[in-house]
């Protein structure tokens, strides 16, 4: 579904990102894993094409995101506050992103219906604008944005940062669903070894831009990863 | 101790926002323009004096009949020109430092504004003008008048401005009662003048009137104090106007338009429900009315190359206010244009509809303007047609360079958060090229083929928008990595 191709970022001659092979099947839940500056944020910004890569590319369906833009007909994602509109209510969002994508207004409710429990009541008939929301509910809004056009990729950037601990839940088990019902592809980055655990097949680990593991989900990987991320003490 | 680090904080925050390191060219321009409306205020204010010097017989009393007008007028540019004096209190808050210290703190900020010294400059250069008919009392009386009087107008305007952020009417009041002054002013009703001259004339010859004038500063303070005291979180101050129902919600016949329309609806909430857009918006009556101030003087009328850049600004001034920024308005939400299931071009089309609609139904308002002649109508309409024809396509490219994140929650007078000196370089083409069009015909007396070639121009651009269109979605797919990173750069 996806493939990165020697793909390289840099910022003021410093490399932020630089994966040589990476190819995620359609269907995967993938999960990515680093700490802060690993370049997690960047590559899907890549994968979405809103920066230039200085070399490489990445493949969309075999064809290169930055050429064509066919992967936006497929592809929903939630990066950061830069997906929403700020002045909108969240009904007037959604109903934007539903027009732009051909859902209609009937569809639209459907998902209301479905995402009942995940917004609470939060979320809609709140006559607030989205800017006056908090950062937990925002981050709501822009996720129930992202999955609207009911895509086949999805692409989500710390989904699991703001939200109360209730909404973790729910959302996990919403992303295991989605997962399995549509059989969606899925990107998605965590600073929760947990969260991530759960929710993906396969766990990638950035670390200065580059890939340093890449593990299929077993029993053992939570384990595994705190390993990896245990701060070393000093002796 | 604890005044000098909130001073040192308040430098860093000056001299460390991204803002200050990145506008160079526009300080140059804004710095040059100020020097020179300054050497204007001065020679103007000399010549006053020496005027008043020789022709009048008592050039105090004369003088004192129109202070209160002074103090008006600068009343009114600072209302416009002041920034109000901000501070990130936040920070702040659970720091052991005294509430009260922190607000005065914010309220000496204006003290030293450099706007402060030109009503004085302007007096001392009438003072000079004036220097054989002034004893050493009577001048340093004007310097104190004027200085106390600025300070309290100077607090007045805070006052009402900061009142104004959370009630926007009382801008409406504002401007309604300086108005009412005008015309009371006007017609005689009140007489502004002997007021005026009673009152400053009292108080030239008892100094002691000048403690009157310093309690009503005081009382302006303290205004000031008691509304930042009692709103310091600033929770009522940041926010507002959110939770009202709007009329854009049901507007539901763009959606005919498909694709365009929902993009053209967005931008139209955009415009009304951010202080900075909604500002523009409230200007935009203002370009419509331009003509009156030219058209009812009989000289202008006969210049044709004038009357062109008023036609083009008529119908065109509120899109060049507010195209060259197009893309830079959603830099809020850059990033969901970019990877929204749409094709570059209806995105840019709905901007292009949009100049096109606002552009055409402030020309039809303008067609009374025909009062003035039916010449006045054909300029007007050819410099219309040029603006929907060329300018309009001229602006969303143009548009394509800016790249600096625009933050939609300031009020737009004199904000030049965003804006570069290019933009005052990238008018000159828009409102210059028509003229430059007409000069040679007119030059051999036949200025209707001018005329109409500037809106055979136009026509040309409405035919071949698609394929001009086609042009900016290319320039603006090579530039959308450079806007959408200097977008997300706050």
């Amino acid at each position: 579904m996806i493939q990165i191709d020697k793909l390289g970022k840099a910022y003021n001659g410093v490399k932020v990102l630089d994966i040589e092979q990476l190819e995620i099947p359609q269907g995967q839940s993938f999960g990515l894993v680093g700490n802060n500056g690993a370049g997690k944020t960047t590559l899907f910004r890549l994968v979405l094409d809103l920066i230039k890569a200085d070399q490489g590319q990445v493949l969309s369906k075999d064809i290169a995101v930055n050429k064509d833009s066919q992967w936006k007909k497929y592809t929903g994602s939630f990066l950061d506050e830069g997906f929403l509109i700020d002045f909108l209510k969240p009904e007037e969002y959604f109903s934007f992103i539903a027009d732009i994508n051909g859902v209609t207004k009937d569809e639209l409710h459907v998902f209301y219906d479905d995402f009942a429990d995940f917004f609470g009541d939060e979320i809609l008939n709140k006559n607030k604008y989205i800017r006056d929301f908090s950062k937990g509910n925002q981050k709501k809004i822009g996720l129930f944005g992202a999955i609207i056009s009911q895509p086949e990729v999805l692409i989500l950037d710390e989904p699991f940062a703001n939200l109360d601990p209730s909404s973790q839940i729910r959302l996990k088990s919403l992303l295991k669903d989605l997962q399995l019902k549509a059989h969606l592809t899925m990107l998605i980055s965590s600073h929760d070894l947990n969260h991530i655990a759960e929710v993906s097949d396969r766990i990638v680990i950035l670390e200065k831009g580059k890939l340093v593991k890449d593990l299929l989900t077993s029993k053992n990987t939570l384990g595994e990863l705190e390993g990896y991320f245990k701060p070393e003490t000093s002796k | 101790m604890k005044n000098f680090t909130l001073l040192s904080h308040q430098w860093k925050a000056a001299t460390r926002s991204v803002a200050a390191s990145k506008s160079v060219g526009i300080k140059i321009f804004m710095g040059f323009i100020f020097l020179i409306l300054f050497l204007e205020l001065l020679g103007g204010g000399f010549y006053l004096g020496s005027e008043l010097a020789e022709n009048s017989k008592d050039p105090v009393a004369d003088l004192s009949r129109y202070v209160l007008y002074f103090f008006l007028a600068i009343l009114v540019i600072r209302y416009m020109l002041q920034k109000l004096p901000t501070f990130m209190v936040t920070p702040y808050l659970n720091l052991p430092i005294k509430k009260n210290k922190l607000v005065n703190f914010i309220l000496t900020k204006p003290l030293f504004n450099g706007l402060n010294i030109l009503p004085l400059s302007f007096a001392l250069a009438i003072s000079t003008g004036l220097h054989e008919h002034l004893d050493a009392y009577t001048f340093w009386m004007i310097v104190a008048i004027v200085i106390i009087g600025d300070l309290f107008v100077n607090y007045i305007s805070i006052y009402i401005k900061r009142v104004q952020i959370k009630h926007e009417y009382i801008f409406y009041i504002f401007l309604a009662s300086v108005a009412g002054f005008l015309l009371l002013d006007q017609f005689k009703i009140v007489n502004f003048q002997g007021i005026s001259s009673n009152v400053f004339m009292k108080v030239i010859q008892n100094p002691l009137w000048l403690l009157a004038g310093i309690s009503i500063f005081a009382i302006a303070y303290y205004l000031n104090f008691q509304l930042l005291y009692k709103h310091f979180s600033l929770e009522d101050f940041g926010k507002g106007d959110s939770n009202q129902r709007s009329s854009l919600e049901n507007l539901t016949y763009l959606d005919r338009f498909g694709k365009i329309g929902t993009f053209a609806l967005l931008e139209l909430k955009m415009c009304v429900r951010n202080k900075r857009t909604r500002t523009m918006l409230f200007m935009a009556p203002l370009f419509l009315l331009y003509g009156l101030f030219f058209y009812t003087k009989p000289s202008y009328l006969e210049m044709n190359g004038f009357l062109i850049f008023i036609g083009l600004f008529i119908s065109g001034g509120f899109m060049m206010s507010f195209g060259l920024y197009f893309f830079a308005w959603e830099s809020g939400h850059f990033d969901l244009m970019l990877t929204a299931n749409n094709t570059y071009k209806d995105y840019i089309k709905a901007k292009y509809f949009l100049m096109l609609s606002t552009s055409t139904i402030i020309f039809l308002l303008s067609t009374f303007y025909v009062y003035f002649g039916i010449e006045i109508l054909i300029i007007n309409s050819v410099c219309f047609l040029f603006n929907i024809g060329v300018n309009s396509l001229l602006l969303l490219y143009f548009a394509t360079n800016n790249n600096k994140h625009m933050d939609l929650s300031k009020g737009s007078m004199f904000n030049y958060q965003g804006v570069g000196g290019q933009h005052f370089v990238l008018m000159i083409p828009l409102l210059v090229l028509p003229i430059l069009i007409h000069l040679p015909f007119r030059a051999f007396g036949q200025a209707n083929i001018g005329f109409a070639l500037i809106g055979a121009l136009g026509i040309l651009g409405l035919l071949f928008r698609e394929k001009l269109l086609d042009l900016i979605t290319r320039r603006f797919i090579s530039r959308r990595y450079l806007m959408s990173e200097g977008f997300r750069n706050k």
